[in-house]
Parts: C-alpha cells; sequence; structure tokens
C-alpha cells in the first residue's frame, strides 16, 4: 500500500513538473539609456568579479522586467573551450534570480548555480560550440527590474 | 506507516521541485527566446579567444596591413568598419600595442564620416590609452563598447539598415581567419568553430529586410548570393565535421566578400 502510494506521488511529481514549464514572457526592448541604471551596475560589478580570473566582460545586456512564472529566455552562441560566465541582478527586496542554462536541444546543461538575495551567476565551459539558452526567473518576488550580462575567458 | 507517507510526500515535493528546475525546454519555448544581436551574436573577442585555444596560432602572423578604402557609399564605410573591428581583435590577440592603436584609430576615422557620437570618440582615445598600457583584457571590452556605441550612433541616424554590414564585415574577417587555421592544421573536430548556422541566417535575414533600393545594391546582392551559398554547408550541424572541402568553400566566400570591402565599390 505504501509502496504503491510512493510510486503514484513520484509519477505525479513527474508528470507535474512536465506541465510546469512556465509560458515565456517578452522582455522588454533593449534599453540602451539604462547603462547607468542600477540593475545593470550591479550586473556589471558581479561580473567584474571574475576579471581577475581572466573574464572579459560583454559590452551587450538584457534588461526588463522579470516576473514570477513568467521567464525570460535568451538566445546566444557559445563556443567550445571558452569559459562564460552569467550574471543577473535586480534591486528588489525580497526577490531571488535563478539563472540557469540549456544546450541547443533545450536540455539543461551541467553547470554551476549560485543564487543570493538579489543576484545569480552561472558558468558553464560548453561541451560543443552551438547555440544555448539562459533562462531568467524569479523564484521569490512577484516583479522586478532584472538585468543580465555575461563575460567569458 | 507515517513515515512512509512523510517520505513520499517529501519526495513529491523534491521531485517537483527537481524536475521543475531541470526539465528540458520545450521546442515552443526555444523557438520565442529573444534573440539580440548586441548579446546574442558573439563578439570577435570571443570567437578569437575560442579559436586560440584551438589552434594556438601566432596571431602577430595573422595581422594584416589594411587601408581603408575612399568611398561615398555609407554601406561600404559600415562594411569596412566591421572588417577592422575584427582586425582590431587580432592586433589584441597579437598583444601588439600599435596595431591596436592604429586599427583603432581607422575605425574613429571611418566612424565620424558616418556622423557618430561623442561616445565612439572618447572610446577611441580609451582604446589608445590602453593600447599604450597593453591592459589587453580592457581592450577586449572596450572595443566590444565601442562597437556597440557606433551601433547605438547608426540606430540615433536612423541608419539601421547599415548595421547588417557592420556585422557582415566583422563575422567574414573573423571566419576567414578561422578557416585559414583549419587549412594549414587540418582538425575535423575544430570545424565546429566554423559551423555557425543561426548566425548566417541571421545576416541574411537582414540583407532580405533591406529597404528595396538598399537590397538593390550591388553589394548587398552579392553578399546575399555568397552568403546563401553557405547555407547548406551549416544546416549538419557542429557535431558532424565538415569535409575540407567545404571548409575551403567557406573560406573563398569569405575571402570574396573581404575583397569587395577592399575595392571600390561599383557604382549602382
Amino acid at each position: 500500500m505504501t509502496r504503491t502510494f510512493f510510486i503514484f506521488m513520484l509519477a505525479s511529481s513527474i508528470a507535474s513538473a512536465q506541465q510546469a514549464e512556465p509560458p515565456q514572457t517578452k522582455p522588454a526592448p533593449l534599453d540602451w539609456n539604462a547603462t547607468s541604471s542600477n540593475p545593470r551596475s550591479s550586473a556589471l560589478e558581479i561580473a567584474s568579479r571574475n576579471k581577475a580570473l581572466g573574464f572579459a566582460r560583454r559590452d551587450g545586456f538584457w534588461s526588463g522586467t522579470l516576473e514570477k512564472n513568467k521567464p525570460a529566455l535568451i538566445a546566444l552562441h557559445l563556443f567550445t573551450r571558452n569559459n562564460y560566465s552569467f550574471s543577473a541582478a535586480n534591486l528588489t527586496p525580497g526577490s531571488r534570480i535563478r539563472v540557469s542554462i540549456f544546450d541547443q536541444l533545450g536540455n539543461p546543461t551541467n553547470s554551476e548555480e549560485s543564487m543570493d538575495d538579489t543576484s545569480a551567476t552561472v558558468g558553464i565551459s560548453p561541451a560543443h560550440s552551438d547555440r544555448y539558452y539562459i533562462r531568467l526567473e524569479l523564484t521569490e518576488g512577484d516583479k522586478a527590474e532584472t538585468c543580465m550580462v555575461y563575460s567569458y575567458k | 506507516m507515517r513515515v512512509s507517507i512523510a517520505l513520499a510526500l517529501l519526495a513529491f515535493f523534491a521531485g517537483n521541485l527537481a524536475f521543475a528546475r531541470f526539465s528540458p525546454l520545450d521546442e515552443q519555448s526555444m523557438q520565442s527566446a529573444v534573440f539580440m544581436e548586441t548579446l546574442s551574436l558573439p563578439s570577435a573577442g570571443e570567437y578569437f579567444s575560442a579559436v586560440d585555444k584551438r589552434f594556438e596560432p601566432n596571431w602577430t602572423k595573422l595581422l594584416r596591413p589594411m587601408v581603408p578604402v575612399a568611398t561615398p557609399l555609407r554601406e561600404h564605410l559600415a562594411l569596412q568598419i566591421g572588417v577592422l573591428i575584427a582586425d582590431c581583435h587580432i592586433a589584441i590577440e597579437a598583444q601588439d600595442g600599435q596595431a591596436t592603436k592604429n586599427y583603432g584609430r581607422d575605425i574613429l576615422n571611418l566612424a565620424k564620416k558616418l556622423n557618430v557620437s561623442q561616445n565612439v570618440l572618447a572610446r577611441g582615445q580609451n582604446i589608445s590609452d590602453l593600447a599604450e598600457k597593453g591592459d589587453w583584457l580592457t581592450l577586449r571590452e572596450e572595443l566590444d563598447a565601442m562597437q556597440n556605441d557606433i551601433r547605438l550612433s547608426m540606430q540615433e541616424q536612423n541608419d539601421y539598415d547599415l548595421l547588417v554590414f557592420l556585422m557582415i564585415g566583422s563575422w567574414v574577417r573573423q571566419m576567414e581567419v578561422a578557416c585559414d587555421l583549419f587549412i594549414q592544421t587540418p582538425t575535423p573536430d575544430a570545424s565546429e568553430l566554423l559551423i555557425q548556422p543561426e548566425i548566417l541566417n541571421h545576416l541574411l535575414d537582414r540583407l532580405h529586410g533591406l529597404p528595396e533600393k538598399s537590397r538593390a545594391n550591388p553589394m548587398a546582392q552579392t553578399f546575399l548570393g555568397r552568403l546563401q551559398g553557405l547555407q547548406p554547408l551549416m544546416t549538419q550541424g557542429s557535431l558532424n565535421p565538415l569535409p575540407e572541402a567545404s571548409v575551403q568553400d567557406i573560406s573563398a566566400t569569405m575571402k570574396a566578400i573581404l575583397n569587395i570591402s577592399s575595392e571600390l565599390p561599383p557604382k549602382p
């Protein structure tokens, strides 16, 4: 009885998770005037911590409003043998961001992830030179102006 | 019994959490992913960083003197700026301060003809100062920022259409370098650096999206024809090595476009 119940619960958790992929948000267009905005400054500051390790920051960035259950998905072309670090930040108290990386087939990659109150950083050394996807999502909080930058070496 | 139910519930929530976090993306999500030129397209510095690890080239030997061609065509100016940006990244890889300054100066001179903003001029000075100091890492960042400032200036002046020529110039020079290195040292799995279908398709989409008058420009027509010819070579995915003959074909296309960049354009 207990075993059946356990299997049932496990199966239902898998089924509900597979249906749980949230819809995509339509992020705000690139805001070129936001160079001094706080989320970008904060994201750049986090990315700068890697500079001593030889990482160069890209000038391009994604910025927009993240809402709970409405992640942003960004496509990028990454090259094997490079190392990449993606940093996202917002300044909304009580919100948490998660940054995840998916390969060209949409499979989550074996990457590191770290989180604190309003920022998250994730790194990858791509197995292949190809298209990858970066997903930004709020795991706590309802809405937050967010910026993501990345660096490479 | 109670313990078993508690464990089952724990497994339920933990399972939900894990799968929600790590479940694959669906096709619709991937197709609707944001593609931004300033972020989704790799910078020349990023590409050469990967090329460096793969081929360990002598970057100094890859430097070439490039004298910008006087041209009345704004598309041709933008194309040359793109090529020079890639060349400047090669100079940074070669850690050649004087060459970096020279390319930076040439980029600036061409950009001035497109009436770019004061920001770009300031970047030019920064590049010269950083090259003097030999701060190669910051130089990569500054050159990337300069390219984006040129882009911004073009957008502000309603020259958005010119951007595709700048992107083509930079990409073609990057690909030419990688093709040459591959041909010198053929390594089957290194060909994945040459397979960039999304970038190629994006450039083609931009060319197709040009206003009719710009699209009718002989330079745009030539690029469309040449780049479309690369599509069959890039549809196989990066996991399958490219035959050497295909690399030769890509190289020939890149060199043909670069020749156009360094010649006086035909009159429309």
